[in-house]
C-alpha cells in the first residue's frame, strides 16, 4: 500500500520540474536557506557523506527528487529520535537528598553513559537506505526507537523503583521512565508542536505506525494538515513554520488564496523538507538566565556552513568556561572568517537571527542583527578592525569593583555612537580609576565616530545616498587621515605641557567638553599656550592650526578632535 | 535657508579673518604686546563681551589704519557685522589665533 502511494506521488508533475534533480543551493531567502543548512546537518549526522562541503553538495545533488525524499524520511526521524533521546537523558536527574549514596550516584552516571552509547548510532550509507522498501525503513526506525526505550527502562528502572528519579517532565509530574512509557516515537520538537503527527494525542504508545503514516503523507504528498474539506492540506502556515500566521486563526490576513507548499516550488523543489529542517542550524545557548537560539546567515552556502560549524565548536568549548559575551564570541568568529575572505559583500549581507524560545506556540524576542554597508567597509581594514576590537572600561575602579566594560566593535556594528563610551573611559583614566593605557583604540574610535557623524550629517533626509555614495570607498582613507591628525595633536599636547600643568587644565577641559562648549575649551587651551614660559614654536603652530581647522571651523564633530587633545594630557 | 547661507559665508571668512589678523599683527608691537593683547581678548571672548573685544582690537589697529591688511580686515569685519553670539565667538577666536600665530610664523 505504502509503496503504491509513493509511486503515485512520483507521477504528480510539479510544474514540470519533477524529473529535475533538486538543486541544493542557497536561494537568497534566509528562511529557506536556514532549512537547507538544517537539511545538510541532518544528512551529515545520519549518513556517511563526503567531509568537504563542496563535495557534499555535489554528492547530494546527484540524488533524484524521489531519492532525496526517501533519504530524508529515514534521516529526519532517526535524527530527531536521537536528538530528543539525548535531551531526555540530560534532563533525567536523581532527586536531591541525603538518602542517595555516592555509590548510587556513580551507578546512575554509568547508566547514563550506557544509554548514550545506545542512542549514538553508526552512520548509514545512503545507498543502503535507498535499497530498502518503506516497510523495511519503518521497521528500522521503530527498532531504533524501541532500543532506546528498552535501554532507558533497563538502566533507570532500579532508580525508579527506589523512587530516586526526579520528576522533570510534563511540568514535573513525570520521570523519564514514565515519559518514555507514554510517548510513541521519541520525538519532541517545540518548533513543530502544531504538526499533527507530533501532537501528544497522536504520538503516544502503540500509535507509532500512525505517526509514521502521517509523516509519510507529509514528506511524499506535502500534506501538512489533517483531512478537512475547508482547508488546503498543503497550506503554508504556522503549522509548518512558527514565523507564519495560522490560517485558521488569522483567516483575514490572507486576502487572496493562501500560499501553499507547491507555490514555494518557485523558490526551491521540496520546500517542505527544508521548512521541516529550519530549527536545526540554530544553536541553543543557555546559561543562567540567558537563553538564546542563534543562527548566522549569509547568502553564501559555503561561508554560512563554515561559520556556523566553527561557531558551534567554539561555543561548546569556550563559552562554558570563560563566560564571554556571546555577542563578542560570535561576531569575532564571523569577522575573522570574513576578513580572511576580504569580502565586504558577505559581511554586509550577514545577519544574526536569534530568538529566545517558544512559549505558547509563539516565538519570543526574535531579532535580526546585520552589519550596515558602511560599517562593513570600515571593519575590513585590518588596522581599524584591530583597534576597534578592544574592550573599554566605562565604569568602576581599578579593583574591578562594579566595573562595566564595552566591546567597541560590538557598539560599532550596532551602529551606536562611540563617543559617549570614549569620554567615559577618558574620565576614568583622568581619575586613575582604570589601569587601561592604550591610546590607539581610543583615537581610532574617535576618528571612526567622527567620520560616521559627518556622513550622517551630509546625507540628512536622503535615506539611500549613504549606501550608494561613491565617497564610501574613501571612508577608510579619511578615517586613517583623521587618526593621523588626532594622533599628532595628542602627541604634541603631551610634549608641550608639564605634568603639573596637564593635571591643572584637564578637569576644566573635560567639563567644557561635557557642556559641549567648544569656545570655553579653546579658550583654556589658548590661555595655556600663552602662559607657557618655554615653548616649541612649531608645536604651538601645529596645535594652533589643528584647533582652528578641526575645532573652531567644525560644527559637526569638533568634540572628537577636542577629546583627542585631552588624550594627550593623560 | 538664509541662515545656512550666512553660516557658509562665515565659515569661509574665518580663514580670511585669521590670515589678515596674522598679517596685521606681524607689523604691530612686540611679542610681549601681542601676548598681552591676546590674553585680554581671550578674557573678553570668554564672557562674550563683543563691544569690549572690538574696542581692544580696533584700538590696536588704529595705529596702522593706512595698512593694506588692516583695511582688508576692517572691510571683512564690516561685511559680516552684526554677529550672533555664536558667530562672534568663532570670529573672535579666529582673530586671537591669528595674533597668536604671529610668533611661530616668524613675525617681529
Amino acid at each position: 500500500m505504502r509503496v503504491e502511494n509513493r509511486e503515485n506521488v512520483s507521477e504528480i508533475k510539479i510544474k514540470g520540474r519533477n524529473d529535475i534533480n533538486p538543486e541544493i543551493q542557497f536561494t537568497g531567502n534566509w528562511f529557506i536557506d536556514a532549512g537547507i543548512l538544517g537539511f545538510i546537518q541532518v544528512m551529515e549526522d545520519v549518513y556517511e557523506l563526503p567531509n568537504d562541503i563542496n563535495d557534499l553538495i555535489v554528492y547530494l545533488n546527484k540524488f533524484s527528487d524521489h531519492e532525496i525524499k526517501d533519504l530524508i524520511y529515514y534521516a529526519y526521524l532517526v535524527y530527531n529520535i536521537k536528538k530528543t533521546s539525548l535531551k531526555f537523558l540530560s534532563r533525567t536527574q536523581l532527586k536531591k537528598g541525603k538518602k542517595i549514596s555516592l555509590e548510587t550516584n556513580e551507578k546512575f552516571t554509568k547508566s547514563k553513559i550506557k544509554i548514550k552509547k545506545a542512542i549514538n548510532f553508526k552512520k548509514e550509507y545512503p545507498n543502503e537506505i535507498l535499497s530498502l522498501q518503506t516497510d523495511e525503513m519503518n521497521k528500522k526506525i521503530l527498532n531504533y526507537n524501541e532500543l532506546i526505550k528498552y535501554e532507558f527502562r533497563k538502566n533507570f528502572d532500579l532508580f525508579n523503583k527506589d523512587n530516586f528519579l526526579k520528576k522533570t517532565f510534563s511540568n514535573n509530574k513525570k520521570t523519564s521512565i514514565e515519559k518514555i512509557d507514554f510517548i510513541g516515537l521519541i520525538f519532541e520538537e517545540q518548533f513543530f508542536q502544531n504538526l499533527y503527527f507530533l501532537n501528544t494525542s497522536v504520538n503516544k504508545k502503540n500509535n507509532e505506525m500512525k505517526v509514521l503514516d502521517i509523516f509519510y503523507d507529509l514528506i511524499y504528498n506535502l500534506n501538512v494538515k489533517k483531512e478537512d474539506k475547508t482547508i488546503d492540506r498543503k497550506i503554508f502556515d504556522k503549522t509548518i513554520s512558527k514565523f507564519m500566521f495560522s490560517v485558521e486563526g488569522f483567516s483575514n490576513v490572507f486576502y487572496g488564496k493562501p500560499t501553499n507548499l507547491e507555490d514555494l516550488n518557485r523558490i526551491i523543489v521540496n520546500p517542505h523538507i527544508f521548512l521541516l529542517c529550519f530549527p536545526f542550524p540554530f544553536l541553543n545557548i543557555s546559561k543562567w538566565e540567558y537563553r538564546k537560539n542563534i543562527f548566522f546567515y549569509t547568502p553564501n552556502l559555503n561561508v554560512c556552513y563554515k561559520i556556523n560549524k566553527k561557531l558551534k565548536k567554539k561555543i561548546d568549548s569556550i563559552w562554558s568556561d570563560t563566560g564571554l559575551s556571546i555577542f563578542k564570541l560570535t561576531w569575532s568568529i564571523i569577522i575573522d572568517e570574513i576578513s580572511e575572505l576580504n569580502s565586504y559583500f558577505t559581511l554586509e549581507n550577514m545577519y544574526l537571527i536569534e530568538y529566545e524560545g517558544i512559549s505558547q506556540q509563539a516565538l519570543l524576542n526574535v531579532e535580526y542583527v546585520g552589519i550596515p554597508k558602511l560599517q562593513a567597509t570600515i571593519i575590513l581594514d585590518d588596522s581599524i578592525r584591530l583597534s576597534l576590537n578592544s574592550n573599554l572600561q566605562i565604569k568602576g575602579d581599578k579593583t574591578g569593583k562594579n566595573s562595566e566594560w564595552v566591546w567597541v566593535l560590538e557598539e560599532f556594528i550596532k551602529n551606536r555612537p562611540l563617543f559617549i563610551y570614549i569620554i567615559k573611559n577618558v574620565i576614568l583614566r583622568i581619575n586613575k580609576n582604570t589601569s587601561q593605557k592604550a591610546i590607539k583604540p581610543i583615537l581610532y574610535s574617535l576618528s571612526v565616530d567622527a567620520k560616521i557623524k559627518s556622513l550622517g550629517k551630509n546625507t540628512k533626509g536622503d535615506i539611500f545616498s549613504r549606501y550608494f555614495s561613491l565617497e564610501l570607498e574613501d571612508v577608510v582613507f579619511q578615517i586613517k587621515e583623521s587618526y593621523k591628525l588626532m594622533n599628532l595633536a595628542s602627541k604634541n599636547v603631551s610634549n608641550l605641557f608639564s605634568q603639573n600643568k596637564k593635571e591643572k587644565i584637564t578637569h576644566n577641559l573635560i567639563s567644557a567638553m561635557k557642556r559641549q562648549n567648544k569656545h570655553v575649551f579653546v579658550n583654556i587651551f589658548l590661555k595655556s599656550f600663552l602662559e607657557l614660559s618655554q615653548k616649541d614654536p612649531n608645536l604651538v603652530k601645529h596645535l594652533n592650526n589643528y584647533i582652528f581647522n578641526n575645532i573652531i571651523q567644525n560644527e559637526e564633530n569638533w568634540q572628537n578632535y577636542a577629546l583627542a587633545m585631552i588624550v594627550g594630557l593623560l | 535657508m538664509e541662515s545656512k547661507k550666512s553660516n557658509t559665508l562665515l565659515s569661509d571668512d574665518l580663514w580670511k579673518i585669521k590670515k589678515y589678523t596674522n598679517n596685521v599683527f606681524k607689523k604691530v608691537g612686540s611679542d610681549n604686546y601681542r601676548q598681552k593683547i591676546a590674553y585680554k581678548l581671550l578674557n573678553t571672548a570668554k564672557i562674550s563681551n563683543q563691544s569690549e573685544f572690538f574696542s581692544i582690537l580696533l584700538r590696536a589697529l588704529n595705529t596702522q589704519k593706512t595698512d593694506y591688511d588692516v583695511k582688508k580686515l576692517a572691510e571683512k569685519l564690516q561685511e559680516i557685522y552684526p554677529l550672533t553670539s555664536k558667530n562672534f565667538e568663532n570670529v573672535a577666536y579666529s582673530i586671537i589665533m591669528g595674533i597668536m600665530a604671529v610668533k611661530s610664523d616668524g613675525g617681529n
